[in-house]
């Protein structure tokens, strides 16, 4: 499609494109719900992810100045549920779509948005967070990593971990403190660290999952030029809590419609197997299948408001935490069901059945992180107490 | 869907319903009906030509959510219903329903015979009722209570309390078809969700309120984590229901009737939940006659019952393995 048309479609007339463009141009074994399904190398997920964008899919809400679509979060909204509708591979660059994308929108210079921004988006540099270290967790103003002066740039010195698609990234969103560690929160500076910058080591963490997607990584004197700081010590950090409170509600907007898919894909190859075809029948399962249901109508009741309220210029205040605890909790308890479920298939299962045993081992032993990362459950429900609620800390 | 008709927006009725409900604290069922009637709220969602306000039923949600919030001692769902869905076959009901001069009720659960003989039951405040619509095996049928023999019935609700009705034969004033019922039964659900969200926010608040400014250990109870995160759950629960409920209003989607259920659902599955906590929040006081918690929570359940969940859950069961 022609770009210039591209960018007037709207509603329904975008959605039939986002359908019709993924059914044409999703490459063959992408799809984990399928009988085909082969999990695709890096390579294979850089190209599609960079068709996506070519096709209007990513970067929707993006200035077209830096390789962005300018669309509405309505757009991305329609764009996000055809994407979650099928079982598609998550992005290897969602760091830095959905979360140094936005930060560096909101405090880079002209000449830093032209350079990193659509490097993200045509997937020539993928992102990695470097937040959490070992010693600041749900803590961040905890954490350790320095930033002193080397002249007119920076040189970094630290550790952090949990840092998710470490090994094949080219830069680093990272956080360190410019300050004595008594200021937590002031001092604070974002960085974006050339990941070949000489230094850094990357050591790859083991995950439940037996994946190896995050890693420990350590700085040792790195240097970093001038042109790579975000925003001035203080501003950057306080640039990035406001973007994270929206991210948090923004981010993967497609988990309910993924989560969708999921089901129906449990209750697909159920049908397949006699023993599985005959828990379908069960009343006891059926009512745990339909509560998932309701639970996934939940998820987009949190997720659509949101949407309506960002574009009607509404502050959204903490909902990202309500959206993301309901999302994670749900979608525990599906996999779990899922499990269940599964393992009651027969002893000769047939290849269709064992892929989906495949896949929802996977989706349950992965979902362990959702309650984790991006703020545990527990520091959810204290920003619902204390930010939603209001409620007094009283002495 | 236009978020406003005709200069009107669903919000601005949440104000003046929610006044309309306290107006109806300490009347008795006629005088209530009277002074909703006097707002024109009765005829909320029915068409103008037998007196209604001729807006969409999304209109009604707000009304329906202030008399859950407000524990309304008065059939409101059912009337509003009644309002709008008999207007075409049966007008001058419809209109003395809306104008607060005769009162109307529906059994929510059975099926009568087609001769109008059986038991049917969970109407509200039908000892009080001039109309009550009962189910048949494909439709419904508008019957006079002086037909009808109505009696006390096991109710959890003592707000508006559930009666049984027993229906000997007779003629009905009309009927609806199968499609006219079933149209009722499901804006019925999202009326439902709405009367529950009520509720429970209300006893949220309440919660809130108690755990706060009760102090043990020299300190609010609200101060200790546990307690906050006890209501931190009750209000993430709180808000995703209102969140289905907004869906259902605004979703265009292909599944919209499972939008409407799953509005329902998630209501009548959280709210119990969420008054159930309140309770708990409360402490001993939280057990007592006097804390109003428990009449919400009776409320609730009682919805959660007349909307027969765990069976329309079932039915939400069928439609997903039915599909795939």
């Amino acid at each position: 499609m022609m770009d210039g048309a591209l960018h007037d479609l709207t509603g329904e007339a975008f959605r039939a494109h986002a359908r019709h463009w993924l059914a044409a141009n999703v490459p063959p074994g992408f799809l984990a719900d399928q009988p085909d399904y082969a999990p695709p190398a890096l390579a294979q997920c850089l190209a599609w992810e960079a068709a996506m964008h070519r096709a209007g899919l990513a970067g929707i809400t993006w200035p077209r100045a830096y390789g962005g679509h300018g669309r509405t979060l309505r757009e991305h909204l329609i764009a996000n549920q055809e994407i979650g509708r099928l079982a598609l591979p998550e992005s290897v660059n969602s760091i830095g779509k959905e979360l140094a994308g936005p930060i560096i929108l909101a405090i880079g210079t002209e000449a830093q948005k032209r350079r990193y921004l659509p490097a993200i988006l045509e997937m020539r540099e993928i992102w990695c967070q470097g937040f959490s270290e070992p010693e600041a967790g749900s803590d961040l103003a905890a954490l350790r990593t320095r930033a002193v002066r080397d002249g007119d740039g920076w040189r970094i010195t630290g550790q952090k971990i949990w840092t998710s698609g470490a090994a094949k990234s080219q830069r680093c969103l990272l956080l360190a403190r410019t300050g004595p560690l008594e200021d937590r929160h002031k001092g604070l500076a974002l960085f974006a660290v050339p990941m070949d910058s000489p230094g850094i080591r990357v050591r790859p963490i083991r995950q439940i999952n037996d994946k190896e997607s995050f890693a420990e990584v350590f700085f040792d004197a790195v240097p970093v030029a001038p042109e790579d700081a975000l925003g001035a010590p203080d501003e950057g950090w306080n640039a990035a809590i406001r973007v994270l409170a929206i991210e948090r509600a923004t981010n993967r907007m497609y988990r309910a419609w993924r989560f969708e898919n999921e089901l129906r894909h449990l209750v697909s190859a159920c049908r397949q197997d006699p023993a599985l075809a005959a828990l379908l029948q069960d009343g006891a399962w059926r009512q745990r299948l339909a509560a998932t249901r309701v639970d996934i109508e939940m998820v987009k009741g949190h997720v659509e408001p949101v949407v309506e309220a960002l574009l009607a210029g509404e502050p959204i205040g903490a909902r990202g935490s309500l959206m993301k605890l309901h999302w994670s909790e749900a979608h525990q308890r599906f996999a779990a069901l899922a499990l269940e479920m599964l393992a009651l298939a027969s002893p000769d299962a047939t290849p269709a059945v064992t892929a989906a045993q495949k896949r929802f081992q996977d989706i349950y032993l992965s979902a362990r992180a959702e309650t984790i990362y991006a703020g545990t459950t527990e520091i959810q429900l204290a920003i619902i107490a204390d930010r939603v609620l209001q409620l007094p800390r009283g002495k | 869907m236009d978020a406003i008709q005709g200069g009107l927006d669903p919000r601005d009725f949440a104000a003046s319903a929610a006044r309309a409900v306290a107006a109806c604290e300490g009347l008795d069922e006629a005088a209530c009906a009277a002074r909703l009637a006097q707002d024109g709220l009765l005829g909320v969602a029915a068409p103008e030509v037998v007196g209604g306000l001729a807006l969409e039923l999304r209109f009604a949600l707000p009304l329906l959510q202030a008399a859950g919030a407000g524990d309304l001692a008065f059939p409101l769902l059912e009337t509003v219903l009644l309002a709008r869905h008999l207007a075409a076959p049966a007008p001058e009901v419809a209109a003395a329903l809306i104008a607060g001069e005769a009162r109307g009720s529906i059994a929510w659960a059975g099926i009568a015979r087609d001769d109008l003989t059986g038991v049917v039951g969970r109407a509200p405040m039908a000892q009080g009722a001039d109309w009550i619509l009962v189910r048949l095996a494909d439709g419904a049928a508008l019957l006079p209570a002086t037909a009808l023999a109505i009696a006390d019935s096991v109710t959890l609700d003592e707000t508006v309390p559930e009666q049984r009705v027993t229906l000997s034969g007779g003629a009905p004033c009309c009927q609806l078809d199968g499609a006219a019922w079933a149209a009722l039964a499901e804006e019925a659900l999202l009326l439902r969700a709405a009367v529950i969200l009520g509720a429970a926010e209300t006893a949220l608040v309440m919660a809130v309120e108690h755990a706060t400014n009760r102090r043990q250990f020299g300190k609010p109870l609200v101060a200790n984590q546990a307690m906050r995160h006890l209501l931190a759950r009750q209000k993430l629960a709180l808000e995703g229901m209102r969140g289905c409920i907004a869906r259902a209003t605004s979703c265009e989607e292909e599944d919209a009737v499972l939008v409407r259920q799953a509005a329902f659902l998630a209501a009548a599955t959280h709210g119990p939940l969420i008054a159930e906590a309140a309770i708990q929040a409360h402490g001993g006081m939280g057990f007592t006659w006097e804390v109003p918690v428990h009449r919400h929570l009776r409320r609730i359940r009682a919805l959660e019952a007349q909307g027969e969940a765990a069976r329309l859950r079932e039915a939400v069961a069928a439609a997903l393995i039915d599909a795939n």
